[in-house]
C-alpha cells in the first residue's frame, strides 16, 4: 500500500504539523533540538481533521528511556514506550492498542551548538485516543474529569426538549410570573438585542454555521458557572454552553415545586379520582381475564417514579414498569402472549391506580416537556403518549369513573377481584 | 433518514398486533430491527439504495379506548388501516378512522389501507372492489395481507417505506427558504464574529 502520492508529503516544510511545532509550538521545538530528542511528523494525509494540540505535538516527540535501554518514551507521558528501528516505530508498551507505523523518511536538524536531532516522517499519527486513556490522570485531572462529569450529567439530566425560551414564554410567563429569577431573564432576553433565540423546534433547519452563531450568542447570554468555565476541556466548552442555555434557565427557576403548585388542582382531581378507583373491579377497568394478574411488582416499580427528579428517569421508570408487565406475562402465562396496546392500556391504568402516584398531574406535565430524548418517534415517545392519554382521558375526564358508577347502579357486573 | 413513525389502525380484533408481529418475524435482507416491544417496533428498511427506519406504533383497537387514539396519531408520517376482509363492519368503520385521524395530523400523511386475513379466502366479506374504491377515494394503496401465512407483509412495508421516503423528501423544508430562515435564530454577525470566521476559515485552531 503506498502513502505517499508525491515527494511532497515528505516535505517538511510543507507538513503543517511541523509548521506548527516551528511557531505555535516552537517552546517545545526549542526543547527538543536543545536535548536531541527525536520527533515524528505524521504525513499531511495523516492529518486531516486532525486538531494539532500540545499533548498532540508532545506524543510524537520521543526522547530515549531513562529505564529501559533501547526504547523511547514520549514527552507526553513517560509510561508511553515506543521502539524505533530504521525503518518502523512500534507502540509496545502503556498503549491501548500495538500499532506499527512506518517511517518514509528521516531528516537530520542541527541545533544553536551544532548537535544532530532527528524528525521522522512517518505513515500514520499513534493513536492518540489509545494513548490517552492508556494515561493515568493526576490527581487533580480526577478531580477535574468528577466535576465535568457532574456538571455533564447535571446538564443532560436537564436539557428540556420541548419547552424552549421562546416557543414556550407564554407557558414560562403563566406558570412563574412572580418569580423574580423568572423576571431577570426576561429583562435578559430584551436586552439582549443582537441575537434571536434559536428554538428547539427549528434546530434541525439551523446549519452547522447558524448553530455556532446560536452558541455565541448564548456564551453572552448566560454566565456558566465556574465549574464549566474553568474544567471543561475548550472543545466541550461550546457545546456545554449550547446544552446549558435551557438548563440554566430551569434550573435556576426550580420548575418542579411550580409545576406542583400551579397543577395543584388537577393534582387533587387526579388523586381524588385514584383513591375512588382503588377499588374498581378489573373488568370494569377493561382488562381481558386471561390478563388478570398479580402486578405488585410492577406496581412497586411504577412507584419509583416519585424517588427520581427528573423526567427521563421518570420516564424510565415507566419504561422498565412496562418491561416488567411482559416479563409477569410472559412468566405466567408463557411466551405465547403479548401484550397489544388494547391489552396494555388497561392493565396500565390499573397499575396507575393502585400505584398512587403523588402529583400525577404534574408528573406527566413534566415528562412530557421536560424530557430529554426526542420523543416524536421513539419507544420513550410510545410511553409517554400512554401515560399521557390515560391520564388525560381515563381519570381526568373521569369516563372510567362514570363507567364504575353505571356498572354499580346496574349491579349486574360480573368482575373479577382485584389481587 | 431519520425514523419515521407509523400508526396501526382500525377496528379491534382485525389483527393489527398479528401484522406487527409478522413484519418483526420476516426478515428480509438488510432489514434490521432496533427496538422491540408488543406495541411498539422500530425497523428498518432498505428501499434501493436508502434506507428508512420505521418506528410503528400499534394503537389501541377497542370502542371503549378509542379516545386515546389521537395522541398517539401526533407527528405520525404514515398510518397503515387495517380491516379483516371477513367483516364487512370493519372496512366501513375505516372512514371513522381516518376522519380522527386526519383531524389530528392533517391531510398530509401517507395512507395504506390493509385487508387482513387473506388465508380465509372463503369466509370474504369484503370485496375487494369496495377496499380498492376506498382507497382511491382516500388517496390510499390497498393491500391484501395475511398475517398468519406472511402472505404480501414485506411487500406491503416494503412499499409502505419506498412512499414514506419520497413523502418525507417532498414535504422537507429546504433549508434556504426564506420561511425556513425567518423560523430559527441569527445572530447579527458583529466585527468579532466575522474575525473569527476568517480566522475559522484559516484553519487555524
Amino acid at each position: 500500500m503506498s502513502y505517499v502520492n508525491d515527494l511532497s508529503s515528505l516535505t517538511l516544510e510543507t507538513n503543517p504539523m511541523f509548521q506548527s511545532l516551528k511557531s505555535k509550538f516552537k517552546m517545545i521545538y526549542d526543547e527538543v533540538s536543545k536535548n536531541l530528542y527525536t520527533i515524528c511528523i505524521p504525513i499531511p494525509a495523516a492529518l486531516e481533521n486532525l486538531k494539532l494540540t500540545r499533548d498532540f505535538i508532545q506524543l510524537h516527540s520521543l526522547r530515549e528511556s531513562p529505564f529501559y535501554k533501547g526504547e523511547y518514551v514520549t514527552l507526553l507521558d513517560e509510561d508511553l514506550g515506543l521502539i524505533v528501528d530504521r525503518l518502523f516505530i512500534t507502540l509496545h508498551r502503556g498503549w491501548k492498542e500495538r500499532q506499527t507505523v512506518q517511517i518514509l523518511h528521516t531528516e537530520v536538524f542541527y541545533n544553536e551548538e551544532y548537535k544532530p536531532f532527528y524528525v521522522h516522517v512517518i505513515t500514520a499519527q499513534f493513536s492518540s485516543v489509545g494513548s490517552l486513556k492508556s494515561r493515568l490522570p493526576t490527581q487533580k485531572q480526577i478531580m477535574q474529569r468528577k466535576t465535568f462529569q457532574k456538571a455533564k450529567l447535571r446538564i443532560t439530566q436537564m436539557i428540556p426538549n420541548r419547552i424552549t425560551v421562546e416557543s414556550s414564554s407564554k407557558f414560562w410567563s403563566d406558570l412563574l410570573k412572580e418569580d423574580k429569577k423568572w423576571v431577570k431573564f426576561n429583562e435578559k432576553l430584551k436586552t439582549f438585542k443582537n441575537c434571536y433565540v434559536l428554538t428547539k423546534k427549528f434546530e434541525k433547519y439551523a446549519s452547522a454555521r447558524v448553530q455556532q452563531l446560536f452558541t455565541a450568542a448564548v456564551t453572552n447570554f448566560i454566565e456558566p458557572d465556574v465549574v464549566l468555565r474553568g474544567f471543561l476541556p475548550r472543545s466541550h466548552l461550546g457545546r456545554g454552553i449550547r446544552n446549558t442555555l435551557r438548563v440554566y434557565i430551569l434550573g435556576e427557576l426550580d420548575y418542579w415545586p411550580k409545576l406542583v403548585e400551579f397543577y395543584q388542582n388537577e393534582n387533587e382531581i387526579c388523586e381524588n379520582q385514584m383513591n375512588t378507583l382503588q377499588s374498581v373491579p378489573t373488568g370494569i377497568i377493561g382488562i381481558a381475564e386471561h390478563f388478570v394478574l398479580d402486578f405488585k411488582k410492577a406496581i412497586k416499580m411504577l412507584k419509583k417514579i416519585t424517588q427520581v427528579d427528573t423526567a427521563m428517569e421518570k420516564i424510565l421508570v415507566i419504561d422498565t414498569t412496562i418491561m416488567s408487565l411482559s416479563e409477569i406475562i410472559e412468566e405466567k402465562l408463557g411466551s405465547g402472549f403479548s401484550l397489544a396496546t388494547d391489552d396494555l392500556i388497561p392493565i396500565f391504568t390499573f397499575i396507575l391506580i393502585k400505584a398512587k402516584v403523588p402529583h400525577l398531574y404534574s408528573t406527566a406535565i413534566m415528562i412530557e416537556h421536560f424530557n430529554l430524548c426526542n420523543t416524536t418517534s421513539s419507544k420513550y415517545g410510545f410511553e409517554i403518549t400512554l401515560i399521557d392519554s390515560i391520564i388525560k382521558n381515563l381519570i381526568f375526564e373521569k369516563k372510567l369513573f362514570n363507567l364504575w358508577q353505571k356498572s354499580l347502579d346496574e349491579k349486574g357486573s360480573t368482575s373479577v377481584e382485584l389481587k | 433518514m431519520k425514523k419515521q413513525k407509523v400508526v396501526l389502525l382500525g377496528k379491534g380484533r382485525v389483527g393489527k398486533t398479528s401484522i406487527f408481529k409478522r413484519f418483526l418475524q420476516n426478515e428480509f435482507h438488510d432489514n434490521e430491527v432496533t427496538t422491540i416491544q408488543p406495541q411498539y417496533l422500530e425497523k428498518q428498511v432498505k428501499v434501493n439504495t436508502e434506507k428508512v427506519t420505521l418506528s410503528i406504533w400499534d394503537t389501541a383497537g377497542q370502542e371503549r379506548f378509542r379516545g386515546l387514539n389521537p395522541l398517539f396519531y401526533r407527528n405520525s408520517k404514515a398510518a397503515i388501516m387495517v380491516y379483516d376482509i371477513t367483516d364487512q363492519e370493519s372496512l366501513d368503520s375505516l372512514e371513522d378512522w381516518l376522519a380522527e385521524l386526519k383531524n389530528q395530523v392533517g391531510h398530509k400523511i401517507v395512507l395504506m389501507i390493509v385487508g387482513n386475513k387473506s388465508d380465509l379466502k372463503k369466509k370474504r366479506q369484503v370485496s375487494i372492489e369496495d377496499a380498492e374504491n376506498l382507497a382511491k377515494k382516500v388517496g390510499a394503496q390497498h393491500f391484501c395481507v395475511s398475517a398468519k401465512t406472511g402472505e404480501n407483509i414485506d411487500e406491503m412495508f416494503h412499499e409502505l417505506a419506498k412512499r414514506v421516503m419520497k413523502f418525507v423528501k417532498e414535504n422537507k423544508t429546504p433549508l434556504n427558504t426564506t420561511k425556513s430562515r425567518r423560523n430559527f435564530a441569527l445572530v447579527n454577525e458583529d466585527v468579532e464574529t466575522k474575525k473569527k470566521k476568517k480566522k475559522n476559515n484559516d484553519g487555524c485552531c
